[in-house]
């Protein structure tokens, strides 16, 4: 990114594309949020979370359901100011009927780096079977993605 | 030419004898590194480490998490001198081994950060899913250089590693 923005879209997806890869490196502002993503800019309850979280040899667990995102950098992992965090992300929806399935791994340092860092795994069900996947949007809670934030979309035809 | 947001493989390297590492070399222009990376087996244990830029200083954390059977453990490393992929044990001999990690650096004066991705291998009959991500802090460079290293041992013939990046 060459200028700060609250968001990354990608938009008008073709349908032919099924299974995608997005890879990013995200520079925070001062704004210590979440970050999260939506597809096909659907921002209703339809969003199921299960986290995996390992800190230090404290391992944890979390199911949220009915969210309006999946989670990224979300809860007790924000990304907090100043400080970056780097993702993967895994989505597959093959056909209309079915779910969006994604699998999410994320890298950050908590607390500006005065505490060690932490890693946080989730797998997201997006429960709208309606279409396929036509737009992806990366979100910040609130602030901005700062510049040299990265993100990456691959994809392959069906 | 260059492809500015696309993947471009850079380099496969599939050994040909015993050796001690795979290295890759590359211009700064990539941020987005993405590794794939098999190890043959033979009859030793190794571990396995990754280090960027030949820097062995004390600049890389990492965290882990394994899964072996019912057992589910974390571990957290700091100042290391490389990310030991191999975290929740060493790669035991005559079992093969998978990783796919991803490495991502968008400007200079910013940690590097690592994902790695998948990773799992047999012991005997059994299977081990580990998955670990890593910061390197050495912050003044960006990446041209990227080491698979068996800190014991050599890789056997016939073990790979392709790097595929992402330029800015």
């Amino acid at each position: 990114m060459t200028a700060a923005a609250a968001s990354v879209s990608f938009p008008t997806i073709p349908a032919a594309y099924r299974m995608f890869r997005v890879t990013g490196q995200i520079l925070n502002d001062s704004n210590v949020n979440t970050v999260t993503f939506q597809l096909n800019g659907d921002s209703g309850s339809n969003y199921d979370n299960q986290r995996l979280q390992v800190n230090a040899t404290t391992v944890d667990a979390a199911r949220t359901t009915g969210q309006t995102s999946g989670f990224i950098f979300n809860g007790g992992n924000n990304i907090d100011d100043s400080e970056s965090g780097s993702f993967q992300i895994h989505l597959v929806k093959q056909q209309t009927t079915d779910e969006a399935i994604a699998v999410v791994t994320t890298a950050y340092m908590d607390n500006q780096g005065t505490s060690a860092i932490r890693k946080t795994d989730y797998n997201v069900i997006w429960k709208n079977t309606d279409a396929l996947i036509s737009q992806i949007n990366i979100i910040k809670g609130s602030g901005n993605f700062a510049v040299n934030t990265m993100i990456l979309l691959e994809g392959n035809r069906a | 030419m260059s492809l500015i947001g696309v993947p471009e493989h850079i380099a496969t390297t599939v050994l040909s004898g015993t050796a001690g590492s795979i290295r890759f070399d590359f211009p700064a222009s990539y941020r987005i590194l993405m590794c794939d990376v098999y190890i043959a087996n033979d009859a030793n244990d190794k571990d396995v480490t990754v280090t960027l830029n030949n820097d062995t200083g004390s600049n890389y954390d990492y965290q882990d998490v394994s899964v072996d059977a019912g057992s589910v453990s974390g571990a957290r490393v700091t100042g290391a001198a490389g990310w030991l992929i191999t975290t929740h044990e060493d790669f035991d001999a005559s079992q093969d081994y998978y990783a796919a990690f991803c490495v991502a650096k968008s400007t200079s004066g910013i940690d590097a950060q690592l994902v790695h991705q998948i990773s799992y291998r047999g012991v005997g009959d059994e299977i081990v899913y580990e998955s670990l991500i890593g910061q390197w802090s050495n912050t003044a460079n960006l990446i041209t250089r990227l080491d698979i290293t068996a800190s014991s041992n050599n890789f056997a013939a016939a073990s790979a590693a392709s790097l595929w990046g992402v330029r800015l």
